[in-house]
């Protein structure tokens, strides 16, 4: 029942995706992730972005010294070290593969303008064939370039802040990370994501997730800045009784 | 707008694969076989993210009255699925029911809220259904 209620809520395709003047997709619209342009606390399958079923996603194969890293962390240690429960920016690529809310997107000639609902935060990525910055700084959203192989924009990633997770789990990374992402906007009302990640110090091989569906929405953004998390009194509070127990 | 949806969409049915209302493991911090309804006046409201905080002013089985802090989901989310900070201005002072589950630990005053239920009756969904399998 809930399955059927799910199909019917699905936005329909809508049409071709639209075209920028230079004959790129135009990736611009607020998209919200799963399949119905929106969301309510009555809904939360329509968050889905991905039928486990149809597009099976692999787990991630670590190094065993970093598998046993985040073995150690106990249910509570790992909660407190999450970013998003210290109110961290997800950063690159979790601003899109680890994010419940709507991210708009803003397409230029030269320039992808993501900004997030989440955290208010924004990256700014130049589509107009530049190289990778030299020496680049660490920082959330990572040094970018990009280009179009057909229809899909190819954004290449560097220099991501270590502090950042990719998912919510304890998979941390390292300075030699490299995210490669993928942005298809299949059809006017849907936008695909992909991403693979390569990190030799940390993984065991590269990753790559399962096609990750968002939705346009018709809404604004909320401005979300997170600031008085009070979980971590709570967190706080067990990691005593916590301590020496195991996953 | 509802719509049907098309062949060649490429999943729907029976995901699994959402991210979650919370930012965090419900199951770490809270008990979902602690869950109760708790009657008391409601005092206050914190508009914030990443969560909403209420508070109620609760009796214990010795008529002591202590506030109790309840968390709900982001701002975004309430708003998103027609639920207002006036809802709760309106109400201040006024008796209301939280459906809600219990931290694991019991010292501090603090629960997760499924949902609210105004003076007037309405029963407003302010955060997962953590009794029946959401988180």
């Amino acid at each position: 029942m809930a399955a059927a209620q799910d199909a019917a809520d699905a936005l329909p395709k809508g049409g071709p995706a639209p075209r920028a003047a230079d004959g790129h997709p135009d990736l611009s619209g607020v998209w919200f992730p799963g399949f119905t342009g929106g969301y309510s606390t009555d809904h939360p399958a329509a968050q889905s972005q991905f039928d486990p079923k149809v597009t099976p996603e692999e787990k991630p194969a670590f190094q065993p010294w970093a598998a046993a890293k985040i073995k150690s962390m106990t249910p509570v240690e790992l909660e407190l070290a999450r970013p998003s429960v210290n109110c961290q920016p997800r950063g690159t690529p979790g601003m899109l593969l680890l994010n419940p809310y709507p991210t708009q997107l803003v397409q230029t000639r030269d320039e992808l303008i993501q900004l997030n609902e989440l955290n208010t935060n924004f990256r700014v990525i130049h589509t107009d064939g530049r190289p990778h910055t030299k020496n680049p700084d660490p920082t959330y959203a990572g040094d970018a370039t990009a280009h179009w192989e057909g229809d899909t924009l190819i954004i290449d990633v560097i220099a991501i802040d270590e502090r950042t997770w990719n998912n919510f789990v304890g998979w941390f990374h390292s300075d030699q990370e490299h995210v490669i992402e993928r942005l298809t906007r299949t059809s006017k009302n849907y936008l695909i994501y992909q991403v693979t990640i390569e990190d030799p110090k940390v993984l065991a091989k590269p990753w790559t997730s399962a096609p990750r569906m968002w939705s346009l929405g018709h809404e604004d953004l909320e401005e979300y800045y997170c600031t008085d998390n009070q979980e971590l009194q709570q967190y706080g509070s067990l990691k005593d009784k916590d301590a020496g127990s195991s996953k | 707008m509802r719509h049907r949806a098309l062949l060649g969409l490429p999943l729907i049915l029976g995901l699994l694969a959402a991210p979650a209302f919370a930012h965090h493991t419900f199951s770490v911090e809270y008990d979902k076989d602690k869950c109760s309804d708790m009657v008391g006046t409601l005092t206050k409201v914190d508009w914030e993210n990443p969560h909403v905080y209420f508070y109620i002013d609760l009796k214990d089985a010795n008529n002591q009255v202590s506030s109790w802090s309840f968390e709900a989901v982001s701002v975004a989310y309430l708003k998103r699925s027609g639920i207002q900070r006036q809802d709760f201005i309106d109400n201040m002072g006024k008796t209301v029911t939280a459906r809600a589950c219990l931290g694991k630990n019991a010292s501090i005053k603090r629960a997760a809220a499924e949902y609210i239920t105004m003076p007037d009756g309405r029963k407003l969904k302010v955060g997962s259904d953590y009794e029946h399998g959401q988180n």
